[in-house]
């Protein structure tokens, strides 16, 4: 075979290795970034029940102070939560977070249950006592520990398993090709 | 003659598969694994299926009279 011909394939077949391995790399990011915004809403949580408890602020309010304490995507999401409350668009809190969560949900690693866990305390925001409140939030707190503990195990199963399948697939791929 | 650089080619994606199946066992996606397992048949099927058919052409060649 001809010299040039060989070197246009072997840089080829490098480019769909390199790619495959990346993407399997990528994706097992996305488990590592799943934890910690998990880590960082039980944080926010947290705060939030001390702003509601102790502080007695409005809820908007409560979302605005506990945004500032976050970190990035959370951050977007209670902001966006808050700002929809103050305009009064939404008749209650939990269409005001599903919608702050819709939009940020491009950044959000988060899968449906831990979404459906922090939407299940939206729904009785603003509704209760403060001792009804404060129920509601050790049971999301609660929920909350349990998925981050699910998460943390799903990550190291999975981790390097999307690694290695990424690098397996490219290869199959540069095989069948040659 | 057969081309060598077939049967090198089969064997290094059995290699392959055998290891998505094993990668993908150890993470607890057995129904993962079969799939991946069927899709490498498959694979290998169609890299055989020229040959398979030339055999039978030629089989056929061998009963005309």
């Amino acid at each position: 075979m001809c010299g040039g011909h060989t070197m246009i394939k072997i840089i080829g077949c490098l480019v769909i290795l390199g790619a495959s391995t990346m993407a399997g790399f990528i994706y097992s990011e996305r488990l590592k970034y799943r934890v910690f915004q998990l880590n960082e809403v039980h944080r926010a949580i947290y705060q939030l029940q001390n702003e509601i408890t102790y502080v007695h602020a409005l809820l908007p309010d409560a979302f605005k102070s506990v945004a500032q304490k976050s970190k990035e995507p959370i951050r977007e999401l209670f902001n966006k939560t808050s700002e929809l409350l103050s305009d009064n668009e939404y008749e209650n809190v939990y269409e005001a977070m599903n919608s702050a969560m819709n939009l940020t949900k491009s950044r959000l690693y988060l899968n449906s249950d831990d979404m459906n866990v922090i939407l299940d305390l939206s729904k009785t925001l603003g509704e209760s006592d403060i001792e009804g409140q404060n129920s509601i939030f050790t049971l999301t707190i609660a929920n909350l520990k349990k998925q981050i503990k699910i998460s943390e195990e799903f990550m190291h199963k999975n981790m390097k398993m999307y690694r290695y399948l990424g690098f397996s697939f490219g290869a199959t791929l540069v095989i069948v090709l040659i | 003659m057969l081309d060598v650089s077939l049967l090198f080619k089969i064997g290094a994606t059995g290699i392959l598969i055998i290891i998505i199946d094993k990668v993908l066992k150890s993470g607890g996606k057995e129904d993962i694994a079969v799939v991946a397992n069927l899709a490498g048949i498959i694979l290998i099927l169609m890299m055989v299926i020229n040959l398979i058919s030339k055999l039978f052409t030629s089989v056929k060649t061998l009963f005309q009279f």
